[in-house]
């Protein structure tokens, strides 16, 4: 058994479905249906959840969950933490305020975060410089929330993967 | 939301059928498969958008649950509780596939509730297949 799960979150379009399939080396369990809501520009979005698994370098295996991002389905976010032990946050830049995106999700996950590790990824910044990482630390800052925050395509494999290892380096920290 | 003015009112004609088809309905809910809900019928008109969103969760999941054992299609799944039931099912479409939710109390009968719904999923799949295609 795969004892240690992760957990990716944030808003619609940031990327969660999209970071798993990029690093998950079994068929991933997907829950995406067609869009109808036409302030999201995207074919599917999630709605129960996202699955995958990784083996990393140290031979270390990890479940990977992702939630789905629109507001309505908050209530699958406290079933999906149970039994994680980090908390991925996306961040889409080019979303109308990233930076109230932040906060709902560190508020959201709460209950999570002081129990586990986060980090935030933050995408889209070569195309949307505002806000930036310090703008989205200080919005972090202000909610009581300290966490590494990095810039990511999570299309590419290995930004998803740095994510990943930064987690666990809080992880160990918090040892 | 994208959902022509004709599904809605398909919807909603199936959706008082069954309402007043099984003994012991709380709830009729239709919604589309990313859980917005598009037509109901109530006693808690505060509960239908998140039953909507709740539903669509369960089909995604029941689906893929069948997809994962090679059981094929989602057709329903019905969720037990100490005073109630809860019917989930599936309505095909190619263009705009809904969810349909029933919530029964303790007087609602399972077999009958599905009898009843899978009724109502073909009469509304016939009728949505029948509606002329909007868009592209
Ligand atoms: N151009 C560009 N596209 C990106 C970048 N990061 C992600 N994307 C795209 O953004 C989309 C993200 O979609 P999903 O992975 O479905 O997003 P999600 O977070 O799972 O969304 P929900 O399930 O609806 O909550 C995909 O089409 C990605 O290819 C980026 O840095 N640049
Ligand atoms: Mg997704």
């Amino acid at each position: 058994m795969i004892e240690r799960k992760l957990l990716f979150t944030g808003a619609t379009g940031a990327g969660k479905t999209t970071a798993i399939a990029a690093i998950s080396e079994t068929k991933m369990v997907r829950t995406d249906v067609p869009n109808s809501d036409p302030t999201v520009s995207k074919a599917l979005t999630t709605v129960g959840l996202d699955y995958g698994e990784i083996t990393l370098d140290n031979g270390e295996k990890f479940r990977l969950f992702g939630t789905p991002g629109q507001q309505r389905f908050a209530f699958t976010w406290p079933i999906l933490s149970r039994g994680a032990i980090g908390l991925i946050i996306l961040i889409d830049n080019s979303a109308a305020d990233p930076l109230a995106d932040i906060v709902t999700y560190a508020r959201g996950f709460q209950p999570l975060i002081e129990s586990a590790a986060c980090v935030v990824g933050v995408g889209r910044l070569e195309t949307h410089v505002r806000p930036s990482l310090d703008d989205h630390s200080r919005t972090l800052a202000s909610v009581g929330l300290l966490c590494p925050i990095i810039p990511v395509d999570v299309r590419q494999k290995a930004d998803v993967l740095l994510l990943i290892d930064i987690l666990l380096t809080q992880l160990e920290n918090k040892r | 939301m994208i959902v022509h003015p004709n599904i809605r009112s398909a919807a909603q004609q199936s959706v008082e059928t069954l309402f007043s088809a099984v003994a012991g309905t709380m709830s009729v809910v239709a919604s589309t498969a990313d859980g917005f809900a598009i037509a109901s019928r109530t006693t808690d008109p505060a509960q239908t958008n998140r039953i909507a969103a709740m539903s669509s969760s369960i089909a995604a999941i029941g689906a893929v649950a069948g997809a994962e054992t090679l059981l094929g299609q989602l057709k329903c799944v019905t969720v037990e509780f100490d005073t109630g039931i809860l019917v989930v099912m599936e309505v095909p479409d190619i263009r705009n596939p809904l969810v349909l939710t029933l919530v029964l109390d303790q007087r609602g009968l399972l077999g009958n509730a599905l009898f009843h719904c899978k009724q109502t999923v073909k009469q509304l799949a016939d009728s949505l297949a029948a509606l002329p295609r909007f868009g592209a």
